[in-house]
Order: C-alpha cells, then sequence, then structure tokens
C-alpha cells in the first residue's frame, strides 16, 4: 500500500528533518561527488582529455572493458539458470542454494581475491600444475576475470530471482498446454516478462565489474600497461600524487556509476509502466 | 472424446488431497466440479491436464491411456482463474500462440493462422479488440481471450478453473449464460471447477459434488438439489435447517416430539440429522399434529416473491423459513410472536450412515 | 511414499546443473580450499596468528569503525529514510537516486576523492584542521570512509518498511490522543526496528570488509590506523600464507555470524506476534 504523503508534523518540524537530512547529504554525497569532477578538471579540460588518453590509461580501459565483455554474459547466463530453478522449482536444500549465492556479499574483496591466490597462485593447490603447463592465472588477466566474476554473480540472478517469483509460472503453465516446447516458452513467454530485470542486472554487474578493486588488487600484480584494471590505474596515479591524473580516470568510473543510477531509474519507471494491470 | 478417471489418488506431502477417486464424464458433456475451498476439485482438474502427476491411479481419454503423455501432447485446452494471458503479446498474438509454436510441419500458414483467430474472435465477439494488449482489457473480456486462446487449437477436452471467480457478479452472470451457449454450439467435452453452487446448477449437465478429496455425490443438477445423497450435499447445496434428534426405542425423536420414519424399528439407539429446507415449513398460529416446535419471530424480511421468516425455536435454535407472500399476509405475523412450525418434507439420517430415512 | 515431485516446467535438470556447476568452480572450491589450507595449520598456529597485538590492533581498529559508522548511519539514515519516504521536496527525485551512488561507484573512487576532501587542504580538511579535527590518515578517516559506505544499506532497508506502513494505523493512534511523537516512539518505530537492526547489520558487515574506500584515507599505520583486510593483503604480499589464511578465515567466519544473525533478526520479527 503505498504511503500518501502526509502532513501530520508540525510544518517547524518537518523542515528542520527535511534540513538536516539534506546537509548530511549533502555533506557525505554531493562534496564528494562534485569534487571528483573539479579535480579532475583543475588543470583545465586538455589536461583532463591527456591523461585519459594517455598510453597506460588506455591499456587500463581496455582490459577494463576485456574483464567486462567475459564476466557479464557468464554471470547473465547463470543468473538466468539459477534464478529458473530457484523460483519455479521445489528441492531439497534449495535454500541453501540462495544463501550460497549470496556469500560474495559477506566476503571482504581481499579475501575474495586470496581464495583464487591460493588456489592457482605459485603456492597454491594447483600451483605447480599450472605452472608445468605453463599457464598464468594469478599475476595474469584470467586471474582478473576469475575474480571479477566471483565478485559481481550474484547481482544478475537476486534481481530475477524474485521478479521471477512474483510473476508466477502460470503464463508457462499455459503456453506448455498450448503446445509449446520448453525453448519456445522460455524464449516467447518467459524472456519478455524478465527482460527489465536483465537489463538491469546487466547494468549493475557492469558497473560493479568495472569498478572492482581490492579483489582485483590481490591478482593482479599490478604490471603497468598489463595488469593494471581502470580503478588500479587510479589508484598508481593517486600514489604518484599524479592527482589530475587519478581524478581524470576516476571521473570515467563517476560517469559510468551516474549512468547507472540514471539507467535505473529509467528502467524503475517503464517496467511499472508496463506492468500496470 | 470421452474422460475416465480411475482410482486418482494424490498426496502434497502429508496432506492427502485426492482419495481414491473414480469418476466417468461422456464425450461432449459439461460437467461441474462443485465443492468448497480445499475438497480437491482444483487438484483433479490439474492432473487431467497434466499439470500435475497423480500418485497412482490412471486417466484415460476416450480409452486410450493419457497418465504418461506430456502436458503438450494431451490436446486439451485449459482457462486458468486469473487468465494467464500472455501480457506482452497483443490479442490476435494470444489466440494465434497455440497454432505458431507446432513444429513445421503441423503448423498452419500466415492465412490460415489469421482466418482461424479471426473465426474465434467472432466466436467470442471480440473483433475489434484484436490489437488491444490484455492490460487494455476489462476482466470479463480478458476471460474470452483465454478461452478462444485455448479453443485455438482445438482440444478434445476443455477444462476451466474458475473461470469466473475473478469477475464481478454481473459479468459472472453473463459469462455463465453465454458459456452455456458456447458449450451448446460446439460440443467440446468441458469441466469446469467452481466453488459457487448456482453457477454449477445453471451451467453443467452434470454436477459432480466434492469434499475432502472425495466425491459425495454425481448427478443432474436437479438430482442433486433436489435428492440430496448426504447430508454434505444437502448442506452445501442451497440453505437448509438443521435438527438434532435421536433415535431411542426404535423411535426418532425430536426434543419429546416423536417423527415417523422409514427406518427399521429395531434400528439401534443412535444420533439423527433431520435437514428441512426453509420452504418446506409452514408456520401456524396454534399448535397442529405435525407440529415440530413453538418459535419466536426474531426477523421478518422479503425475498424475491417470499418472505423470510427467521425465528428461535423451543431448543433455542435459530430456524430460517420462507413463505409465499399470501400466506403471509393470511397469518398477520409479526416481530416477537409465537408461532408453530411444521415441515412438509425432510430429510433423515442416522449418525454414521447415509440412508435416507424420511417418510 | 507420500507427494512425488515430477516437475511439469521443463529445464530442471539444465538449470540445476549449470548453476550448481558454476557455484563449485567460482565459490565452493575457492572457499574450500582456504579452509583446507587454514586446517593444515593446526590449532595452535591459527590461534597465535589471530592473536598476534598487531591484528588485535587491527580487529579494533576494523569493528570500531565499522560499529561507530554503522550507528552513525542508523541516526541519519532513518532520517532520510522518513524524509523520502513522508516529505516531498524540490530535487527530492534526485537525492533517492542518489542515496545508491555508494553502492554505484567504485571503491577506489571513494577513496582518493574522501582522502583528497578531508586532507590538510581539501574543501573540508581546511577548515576541520585547524579546529582540531585530523580526519585524513588517522582513525577518524575511516570512520568517514565507513560512513560513506554503509548509507545506502540502511536507508534501503528501512525505505520500503516505512513506505508499507499502514497509515491507517497512525490515524487510529492519533484519534486515541497520542501526540505526533508518542505516535512515533510507539507505533511506527517498533514496526521498522527490524529492518533498521537488519541495515546495521548490513552496513556493519560490509564495513569490516571494505578495503578500497577505505585505503586512502586511513593512513595505514599499523596498530594505529590498519584495518584488517589491509593486513591481510599485507600479509599475503610477505608470503605470510599462514598469517594471511588464519586471517581470512576468522573474518570470514565473523561475517557469516553476522549474517546469520540478520536471518535471526527477520526470523523474530515475523514470529514476536504470533500468539
Amino acid at each position: 500500500m503505498k504511503r500518501n504523503i502526509n502532513t501530520n508534523e508540525t510544518p517547524f518540524v518537518r523542515y528542520t528533518l527535511i534540513t538536516i537530512a539534506l546537509s548530511f547529504i549533502f555533506i557525505v554525497l554531493i562534496v564528494p561527488l562534485f569534487s571528483v569532477f573539479y579535480y579532475a578538471l583543475d588543470k583545465g579540460y586538455d589536461t583532463y582529455i591527456a591523461s585519459i588518453r594517455d598510453e597506460e590509461a588506455l591499456s587500463a580501459i581496455r582490459l577494463t572493458f576485456l574483464t567486462v565483455l567475459f564476466t557479464v554474459p557468464l554471470n547473465l547466463i547463470f543468473g538466468v539458470a539459477a534464478s529458473w530453478v530457484i523460483a519455479r522449482f521445489e528441492f531439497t536444500g534449495k535454500s541453501l542454494l540462495t544463501s550460497l549465492i549470496d556469500i560474495p556479499f559477506s566476503v571482504s574483496p581481499i579475501i575474495s581475491g586470496m581464495i583464487y591466490v591460493l588456489l592457482f597462485g605459485a603456492q597454491g593447490f594447483f600451483g605447480e600444475f599450472l605452472a608445468s603447463h605453463d599457464i598464468k592465472i594469478i599475476f595474469a588477466v584470467p586471474g582478473i576475470i576469475i575474480v571479477t566474476i566471483f565478485v559481481t554473480f550474484p547481482f544478475i540472478a537476486r534481481e530475477l530471482i524474485p521478479i521471477m517469483q512474483s510473476i508466477g509460472s502460470e503464463e508457462e503453465e499455459a503456453a506448455l498446454i498450448l503446445g509449446a516446447s520448453g525453448w519456445q516458452t522460455f524464449w516467447n513467454v518467459t524472456l519478455p516478462n524478465i527482460k527489465w530485470g536483465i537489463i538491469y542486472g546487466i547494468i549493475l554487474c557492469n558497473a560493479r565489474a568495472m569498478g572492482e578493486f581490492g579483489a582485483v588488487s590481490v591478482v593482479s600484480g599490478h604490471i603497468r600497461g598489463l595488469t593494471n584494471t581502470i580503478p588500479l590505474h587510479v589508484e598508481i596515479l593517486y600514489n604518484e600524487y599524479n592527482y589530475v591524473g587519478a581524478f581524470a580516470v576516476a571521473s570515467l568510473l563517476t560517469l559510468a556509476a551516474l549512468a547507472t543510477l540514471v539507467i535505473k531509474e529509467i528502467v524503475n519507471y517503464l517496467s511499472h509502466k508496463a506492468g500496470k494491470e | 472424446m470421452s474422460i475416465e478417471i480411475k482410482n486418482i489418488q494424490k498426496h502434497f506431502g502429508q496432506f492427502h488431497a485426492i482419495k481414491g477417486l473414480n469418476l466417468s464424464i461422456k464425450s461432449g458433456e459439461l460437467v461441474a466440479l462443485l465443492g468448497p475451498s480445499g475438497c480437491g476439485k482444483t487438484t483433479l482438474l490439474r492432473i487431467i491436464s497434466g499439470l500435475e502427476y497423480a500418485d497412482s491411479g490412471s486417466i484415460l481419454f476416450s480409452g486410450e491411456d493419457a497418465i504418461n503423455k506430456n502436458i503438450s501432447e494431451r490436446k486439451v485446452g485449459f482457462v486458468f482463474q486469473h487468465y494467464a494471458l500472455f501480457k506482452h503479446m497483443t490479442v490476435f498474438e494470444n489466440i494465434a500462440f497455440g497454432l505458431k509454436v507446432r513444429p513445421r510441419k503441423l503448423r498452419p500458414s500466415k492465412e490460415e493462422i489469421k482466418e482461424k483467430v479471426y473465426s474465434l474472435l467472432k466466436l467470442v465477439k471480440l473483433e475489434l479488440l484484436h490489437d488491444r494488449f490484455p492490460s487494455q482489457l476489462s476482466g470479463g473480456q480478458r476471460q474470452r481471450v483465454a478461452l478462444a486462446r485455448a479453443l485455438a487449437v482445438e482440444p478434445q477436452v476443455l477444462l476451466l478453473d474458475e473461470p469466473f471467480g475473478a469477475l464481478d457478479a454481473q459479468v459472472r452472470k453473463e459469462l455463465r449464460r453465454w458459456l452455456r451457449r458456447l458449450h451448446d454450439e460446439i460440443h467440446v467435452t468441458s469441466v469446469f471447477v467452481t466453488h459457487d453452487q448456482e453457477e454449477a446448477l445453471e451451467v453443467a449437465d452434470r454436477v459432480v459434488v466434492m469434499n475432502q478429496g472425495q466425491i459425495e455425490q454425481v448427478g443432474t443438477p436437479e438430482e442433486v438439489y433436489t435428492n440430496p445423497a448426504t447430508p454434505f450435499v444437502y448442506n452445501f447445496l442451497g440453505n437448509v435447517n438443521l435438527f438434532h434428534g435421536r433415535v431411542e426405542n426404535g423411535k426418532l425423536f425430536l426434543g419429546d416430539k416423536e417423527i415417523k420414519h422409514s427406518a427399521d424399528s429395531k434400528t439401534a439407539d443412535n444420533k439423527a440429522y433431520i435437514y428441512i429446507r426453509p420452504y418446506h415449513f409452514d408456520i401456524h398460529l396454534s399448535h397442529q399434529a405435525d407440529t415440530i416446535s413453538s418459535a419466536i419471530i426474531e426477523h421478518i424480511s422479503p425475498a424475491g416473491s417470499n418472505i423470510r421468516v427467521e425465528l428461535i425455536d423451543e431448543f433455542k435454535q435459530p430456524v430460517l423459513v420462507e413463505i409465499p407472500m399470501e400466506r403471509y399476509k393470511e397469518l398477520g405475523i409479526k416481530k416477537s410472536d409465537k408461532v408453530f412450525i411444521s415441515p412438509r418434507q425432510t430429510k433423515v439420517f442416522f449418525d454414521g450412515d447415509y440412508q435416507d430415512y424420511s417418510i | 511414499m507420500f507427494g512425488k515431485k515430477r516437475n511439469i516446467l521443463p529445464g530442471f535438470g539444465i538449470s540445476l546443473g549449470y548453476t550448481i556447476f558454476y557455484l563449485s568452480i567460482i565459490v565452493l572450491i575457492p572457499i574450500a580450499g582456504l579452509f583446507i589450507k587454514t586446517s593444515e595449520l593446526g590449532f595452535t598456529a591459527f590461534w597465535d596468528s589471530v592473536t598476534e597485538p598487531r591484528v588485535i590492533a587491527s580487529y579494533k581498529i576494523s569493528f570500531g569503525a565499522s560499529f561507530l559508522a554503522a550507528v552513525t548511519n542508523m541516526f541519519f539514515g532513518l532520517l532520510i529514510a522518513w524524509v523520502l519516504v513522508r516529505y516531498d521536496f524540490f530535487g527530492k527525485k534526485i537525492i533517492d537516486a542518489l542515496i545508491d551512488l555508494p553502492f554505484a561507484l567504485p571503491t577506489a573512487v571513494a577513496g582518493i576523492t574522501l582522502a583528497t576532501i578531508y586532507s590538510k587542504n581539501g574543501w573540508f580538511g581546511r577548515y576541520l584542521e585547524p579546529m582540531g579535527f585530523n580526519i585524513a590518515y588517522t582513525p577518524k578517516g575511516i570512520f568517514v570512509a565507513l560512513v560513506f559506505i554503509g548509507l545506502p544499506f540502511i536507508v534501503r532497508s528501512v525505505q520500503p518498511v516505512l513506505e508499507e506502513f499502514d497509515s491507517e494505523v497512525e490515524e487510529a493512534s492519533a484519534s486515541l490522543g497520542a501526540s505526533r511523537f508518542q505516535t512515533f516512539v510507539k507505533v511506527i518505530f517498533p514496526s521498522i526496528f527490524p529492518s533498521l537492526i537488519s541495515g546495521f547489520i548490513l552496513a556493519f558487515a560490509r564495513g569490516l570488509g571494505e578495503y578500497g574506500s577505505v585505503v586512502f584515507i586511513s593512513g595505514n599505520m599499523p596498530m594505529v590506523s590498519e584495518i584488517t583486510p589491509l593486513l591481510i593483503l599485507t600479509k599475503l604480499e610477505q608470503y605470510d600464507y599462514v598469517g594471511a589464511t588464519a586471517l581470512a578465515v576468522s573474518t570470514l567466519l565473523m561475517s557469516f555470524i553476522l549474517f546469520f544473525s540478520i536471518n535471526l533478526v527477520q526470523w523474530w520479527a515475523a514470529n514476536r506476534h504470533k500468539a
């Protein structure tokens, strides 16, 4: 039941509360947001562009995109499979499965990176096997991708599961009775109904994959030009006191974050419009 | 196509939903499964459709075992209580869906599909709405689309799960009559589930009254209404008054008045249930030979062309009586009057026994 | 046998299979690896590692800062949720969307930004430092960063519950003579309390493991402003696998306990008014 705007408190109380809330938000959220762009443009527009066009920055951007290219589709397939199984069937161990999906949220990013070092690092369980086959995972691109998958795979699944649960399976049952095969039902009936959830899940997963820092820090080896993602590059620039450079590159990520928020609002709006029955 | 249901058992965990149920449905019949919530009627319908599997037993469609055919093979049409229309497809696309998903060899051409969909739209009188989306339709319109969609694949059996349950009373009445007329035109074997006795009695060829996973009675609407086979059916269909009597020394007593019955005079002492419909009572201003109780009038109200009289009898129980308008005027009764009630017709059941011992 | 389950909808096998496969490779095997590695340590080595002075100091810092930040966010988060749900003002929709900024913004960006603003020459630092509030490179900086990170958890936990709150109950309370404040304290607050606690635990747990947004502003001085995640990373880089794994496992266990307690809170909330 949507609550109506309430006017029971006295105007004085209302305005005081609003003022305090907005001040807090201003200090904690808005000033930092604004300052990213301020510091990025501190030495002028040309320096800003040069920082982004810098060779190392570009390779960091390339690596981040490569990571996202692998991470998002794999997580999408997982998200769809997991939400289909969890929302449509009953089986023992279902709630265990559901809580397993939440694990990356409760694990520190450092630990997330570390568990893969323990597996694939030189001293790890598979270290010797990998070395003898000349496969590099830790301190190389594959490690970055795997770690990013770990940290971001819950997003799409967690978006889709409640959506599929609330839609219910009647339309799918109707399609099956009308003679559709399993795949026909999935493509023609299930997918269109969850498309907004998929879009939003992809946007979220993408944003987090681009911005993951702690976990990637552990496995990347920080090899400039090779294994630095955008966030790692930001760190390097900052530690070299190249503030403009750091904030310039950071501004790209910030723009992506803002775009995520905007798209979220749009998706919410559109899916509410479509869902009105 | 006829349907044979043999010895179906179904459990949901510990809950025994259907207990050894048998039923025969003739080809072309329109049958209602009627009963209170939880009696198993929807479960039975879903088992027939293939949406649920029974634990044991069999379902035969025209003699052929259907139990191992999966849903798409059964050629069953299903209309859901909440329509289950494909929200992102137009009315036309919804109805065409079953034809479009057929494997290439069996799929009709685009023109054939168009023709079929339009003829169905005409049948359900929704031609002008072919390009609307479900969210733009009223409940009654949506239900008609759901029906057309189910009929498009020419099913041998049509199953409807509380098809009018989600609609308001007026629309429900109209659609009820419309369904009956549609069935008279098409003659598809149809089974529908309802908890509304008026609906079942008005629409169906035969009514199956169910309770707690079992069939209480199967018969035409007249049969189940005027000759209920069990106390449950009696109670469920129409208003009825229940009096608690007892059998002593082979005689039936209500309070201290004896009531004639048809059972053996050597019947063991037992509890007895005496059912009397409101319109089977007569009211008198003085004690009569067949009076079973005196009563005080609590409330009088009109009911169509009759008058409803609510009374409290001498056992302090409420009694509902319906008398014609003329009789009411004759008696000149009013609230708080003391009168005497006499039954013209009763149904008597003994405890643990479904035999009817009325005279 | 009762209730034999056969599935009508297709695809059970393939979707369950793929889900379990994916989870095993990505989650179960690595986490199992961690615990196996730890068990190789033996209890004494484990215990010694997690009770080193430097480690205990990092626990105190991480726990302390996370706790204080989560408490602060409880107050302001509740206030913000109230204001967003109940009142109308210019720009409300934008502010509402912005609450998710700490979720969406990469932690490194948050880290360098906060470090810069609160440092001596930063926009806030230049006023706070003369007043004696050294934020950057001290534990206070950790606190500030965790407030930024944790805010959305509380707001987004409380908001839906507030939105669903039955206005008729409030009206009943008012009609019975309660003042606005009494209605809030006795009627509204008890209903949203569980969600507030859930949000608190989420923010707290997140704060314990947070790295990117904290590591720039905290100064990272051992025993003073070194957070546990950083200490784990340091030990890894120094090839002290024993120390790193022991610390990681103990942190993980604490996180799991916290998340388990969220479920307890929700269970309690659902059942406390049942007969």
